[in-house]
């Protein structure tokens, strides 16, 4: 470490250009990978990735669904992201923010189906955000009180929530008046986030975005902020200084899953409108991935949840114009995050 | 904060790069939004369409239902001239949405969604383009100008298993092994048992629902259970049936197979099974182009030729097999019902009265198993 | 009700064997301070190259060695990107799991119609006469026989020889094994990849034993199960059987239930083995000693190995 900062300081040069080295290799590194798969299938590559830029370049449509996807998963990831600044891993965001959509559905459909929007569509999302923060809570119960390893009971948090979806759409708030298959009611109207014109999104990806921005300035401007990463640098000196270790865990972690509920509770009144049993699979683990590629910046977290969501509308695109399977745009995507991964922080502890 | 600048640097670059290569590579200006040729929105939809977007719900070759349509609709295309449009594993939720929203920007003007979980979905896509034409698997929901359903009376051939399962059994004990307690599955085993019970009032049918329309695991370990209970004839209704097929054959348990014919994977123990279920698309979607919209529903069973029964295998004793071809012969000429009362439930209650034929609707719906059906309905 | 009992105790150990394989090999890995959740893409990686092989070849011991090198490999990723690269060992295995899952569908498509021989049931003589357990418990295949012998041989290795005690060292204080003179970076290195051969090993017999099938996504969160089954046997190999076959039991239970029409709803059938495991876990945690490696409990920052 010594060393290295000592050479840092007159070798700039040397470190922009290893920048730009692993800039081109990050890029070209999947782009070629992904060519000679797609050359070894007899598919022309420049067909294939004119197909993807197309994709968000010349729709207003698919920019729409990039912001529809980004916003949960970006809501996901600050779940992961803040317990991870104070030295918990919650791997439960899936779950939490499941509860949201479920909570949410349950209560639009029987509680605020009467309202107006202004007054139901924040009862909702408040109702969400809590239920996110209650299923986030039993994790930590047993972390605290039963001192269980919290990345454990989350991740098996998660499977608890899908059976628990399974039944209740099965079951209790299946519609009766509709075909008995196994989904809820839908939403009135009125509680549906309006979308801009010509796409699906809505307001609430800037909502998320501020939350991110928040997050990122709460952890980098202010004491409470520094108190939090003391917490997750060092437990010992963090004690030492009189901060409350405990207590800090306990609202982070509180705080994260509110936040993973709420975008549960977003995606219920944006898009999906219905519970049903595979309604928002899947959003919690790849929020959890876009920090994990992002290194545990919130800021950075922006980027790659753009990446992931981006990956994931223009492979919907990619497929249909140019026939290959569902699995190649899979392929594509793992092979940019195991990409980033392994270039990911380097060898800079070195 | 070096970092991460250098990190969101890294990040634009890769899409400026990307987009720069696709500038290079994009020869012609491509402008999706007039794509389609929709000259007014008066004419029929999907008129003239070139292009068909399907949705399945699982993979291509999943050696079942979604096989299935996919080579169908494939041969659909080859025979109308038009290019198919496929989207994979499309999940049953809003981003089915999205799909049809892209296959429609992408110049599709007939979407055939595949999964009855895209229906309300197709709905909502098809408000917005009345020029465009859809075709859903479930018919009950909105009715609307261009949607259309394109719906199998499974019940029919359903009931022709039935009746060979229960004229083969030995044990009077027949296994049936289901995915979910919905209406399309509910109504295929209540005709499987009715079947059974028309020509064996004494056998019972035990059906076990594994949750999931593929796991093989599941699969496995309820044919293992019902050989143990003395089962020896198994029924399924899963979209991958092969294994189902195979553990049978090496338990020497007869087996009734789901959208393929099993006879040279169960070559001992296949009797038959339900198949032909993706025949009509092509008719439908030659009418469509031509301008005559099927709206509302294209539906039918026997009769129609949308469903069918694989040729009994070679382990069925020809008494049986000429019982099977006679309840074939009445199924196709559309006079039998085979929900026609009186019918019980479970419990003994009734659910449709002597005398009463349930509407097409009401089977549709179905969420009730039938009496001598042994298995839990929710 | 013996068939039934006999039935269920066949079904447990199948369906509870590829459990076990992942499980014990994810157990190395924890007690050499690194979860894999990454199992269930080598399991899955198993389930597809072994099967492959099984199809092309019809030579088992080839199906499950080529297995086990996909294993190694998705076990070298999985290590190499998070001790190397300083990777998010969960975030990472997440996407080692989308990547195992994709490349398998992929190439994997031509197979699912396929049909193999694969391994047979090899009964013992004499213990397999023995009424009720015998048929269930003796009338496997290879791999199942493995598998008894599995967590023995762990517990063994790790418990009684020396490269058991670095490989629980390097999981304690690596600063310690460092002290000693241990390669802490192999020994990490080849723990983890132990785990990924050994998940892929259960893939196989998944694929080529238990279903004689494959299908994509046929692991179907076999592996991120038997990941945290680990925690439920407190990182003890012996306590592997009862986590393992805790899983299968209820596994089978789900079906059982239905044959005999218990009223209980599916659903909730399924989720029991998982509320089980969390229960079970609070009783461990309870424990005062318990025996958790030292280096899982400071998952989440980097891993700074000095050698």
């Amino acid at each position: 470490m010594m060393q290295k900062m000592t050479v840092k300081a007159g070798a700039d040069r040397p470190e922009i250009r290893k920048v730009l080295m692993r800039v081109l290799a990050g890029i070209f590194v999947p782009i070629g990978l992904f060519s000679i798969f797609l050359l070894t299938q007899r598919q022309n590559p420049l067909t294939v990735y004119r197909a993807l830029v197309m994709c968000f370049a010349g729709s207003k449509y698919n920019v729409g669904e990039i912001a529809v996807e980004m916003t949960p998963v970006l809501l996901a990831g600050m779940a992961a992201l803040i317990p991870a600044k104070v030295g918990l891993s919650n791997c439960g965001g899936e779950g939490q923010l499941i509860a949201g959509c479920l909570t949410a559905n349950i209560v639009g459909v029987y509680l605020c189906s009467g309202l107006p929007g202004v007054v139901g569509i924040p009862i909702m999302l408040a109702a969400a955000a809590a239920a996110g923060l209650l299923w986030a809570a039993i994790p930590l119960f047993c972390k605290m009180k039963l001192n269980m390893n919290e990345t454990l009971t989350t991740l098996l948090s998660n499977y608890i929530m899908y059976k628990l979806v399974a039944y209740m759409v099965f079951g209790p708030i299946k519609d009766t008046a509709g075909n008995n298959y196994p989904m809820s009611a839908r939403i009135a109207e009125q509680l549906r986030l309006p979308a801009f014109a010509g796409t699906r999104a809505n307001v609430m990806i800037f909502a998320a975005l501020f939350v991110v921005v928040i997050t990122a300035f709460v952890f980098a401007k202010t004491e409470l902020g520094f108190k939090l990463r003391t917490i997750g640098g060092n437990e010992r000196a963090a004690e030492f200084a009189g901060f409350s270790v405990k207590k800090a865990r306990c609202w982070a972690f509180l705080i994260a899953g509110a936040i993973a509920g709420l975008g549960g509770g977003i995606v219920m009144s944006s898009v999906e409108f219905q519970m049903r049993e595979a309604t928002a699979h899947d959003l919690g683990y790849l929020g959890f991935l876009a920090t994990g590629i992002a290194g545990g910046s919130p800021i950075v977290s922006i980027f790659t949840s753009f990446l992931l969501s981006a990956l994931s509308v223009c492979g919907t695109s990619l497929e249909i114009t140019t026939g290959l399977r569902s699995s190649a745009s899979t392929i594509l995507m793992s092979v940019i995050l195991l990409t980033i991964f392994g270039l990911g922080r380097g060898r800079r502890e070195k | 904060m070096k970092k991460i600048v250098k990190r969101a640097a890294r990040l634009l670059l890769a899409v400026l790069v990307c987009s720069f290569l696709a500038a290079c590579g994009s020869s012609a200006d491509v402008n999706h939004s007039d794509a389609g040729g929709t000259e007014g929105t008066q004419t029929a939809p999907g008129k003239g369409a070139t292009k068909i977007g399907v949705l399945l719900v699982g993979t291509r070759d999943d050696y079942g239902y979604n096989q299935a349509l996919y080579n169908g609709c494939i041969q659909s295309g080859e025979d109308l001239g038009v290019e198919i449009m496929i989207k994979e594993s499309v999940p049953e939720d809003s981003s089915s949405q999205a799909v049809m929203e892209q296959m429609i920007s992408a110049g599709c003007t007939i979407i055939y969604a595949t999964s009855y979980g895209h229906r309300e979905y197709a709905e909502l896509v098809a408000q917005e383009h009345p020029e465009v034409a859809f075709f859903c698997s479930n018919e009950t929901g909105q009715a609307m100008d261009n949607i259309s359903a394109l719906v199998t009376y499974g019940w029919d051939s359903a009931y022709v298993n039935g009746v060979c399962a229960g004229l083969m059994t030995k044990t009077n004990e027949i296994g049936f092994i289901a995915s979910f307690q919905i209406p399309v599955v509910m109504h295929s085993i209540n005709a499987f048992a009715l079947g059974v019970q028309s020509v064996n009032p004494d056998a019972t049918v035990h059906v076990v629902f594994t949750g999931s329309w593929d796991d093989v695991g599941s699969q496995t370990d309820a044919v293992n259970a019902m050989a143990s209970q003395n089962i020896d004839c198994i029924a399924q209704y899963q979209d991958y049936t092969k294994t189902i097929c195979e553990m049978c054959e090496a338990a020497g348990i007869y087996v009734v197979g789901y959208h393929i014919d099993g006879s040279d994977i169960a070559p001992n123990t296949f009797i038959t099974g339900t198949i032909d279920i993706c025949t009509k698309q092509t008719e439908v979607f030659r009418e469509t182009i031509e301008g005559n919209f099927p709206a509302g529903i294209v539906s039918g069973g026997y009769p129609e030729g949308m469903t069918g029964n694989a040729p009994c295998g070679a382990c069925v004793p020809d008494d049986v097999k000429a019982v099977v071809e006679d309840t074939v012969e009445m199924m196709k000429e559309g006079t039998f019902e085979v929900f026609a009362g009186p019918i019980y439930k479970q419990d003994g209650t009734i659910a449709y009265e002597e005398g009463y034929t349930p509407t097409t609707e009401e089977i549709l719906g179905m969420d009730f198993l039938v009496q001598g059906v042994v298995g839990l309905d929710n | 009700m013996m068939n039934l009992i006999e039935n269920f105790l066949l079904n447990t150990i199948r369906s509870g064997t590829p459990i076990m394989f992942a499980l014990i090999g994810d157990l190395i890995g924890q007690r050499a301070g690194h979860i894999s959740l990454s199992v269930e893409g080598a399991m899955l990686t198993g389930c597809c190259v072994g099967f492959a092989a099984c199809y092309y070849t019809d030579n088992l011991l080839l199906a499950v060695l080529l297995a086990a090198l996909a294993g190694a490999f998705v076990g070298f990723l999985q290590i190499h990107f998070n001790i190397s690269c300083g990777a998010d060992m969960f975030a990472l295995a997440l996407a080692i799991n989308y990547f195992c899952s994709a490349v398998t569908n992929y190439f994997g498509a031509s197979l699912i119609s396929k049909s193999i021989s694969g391994f047979g049931r090899i009964a013992i003589p004499l213990l397999s006469e023995i009424p009720l357990i015998g048929d269930a418990i003796f009338n496997q295949d290879i791999l199942t026989y493995i598998s008894y012998l599995l967590p023995i041989v762990v517990g063994f290795i790790l418990f009684k020889t020396k490269i058991g005690t670095a490989i629980r060292t390097a999981g304690e204080v690596h600063q310690v094994a460092v002290a000693y003179g241990y390669n802490v970076r192999l020994l990490k290195y080849g723990a983890v990849m132990t785990a990924g051969i050994l998940a892929a090993v259960g893939g196989v017999q998944l694929s080529c034993a238990y279903t004689m099938t494959w299908t994509a996504d046929m692991a179907g969160g076999r592996g991120f199960i038997a990941s945290a089954l680990v925690i439920l046997c407190s990182w003890k190999p012996g306590r592997a059987y009862m986590a393992a076959y805790l899983f299968g039991a209820a596994q089978s239970l789900q079906i059982l239930f239905q044959l005999l029409a218990i009223p209980i709803p599916t659903n909730i059938v399924t989720m029991a083995p998982y509320v089980v495991t969390l229960i079970a876990l609070a009783f461990i945690s309870m424990n005062k000693n318990p025996s958790m490696p030292e280096e899982l409990k400071k998952i989440g920052r980097p891993l700074e190995i000095q050698n």
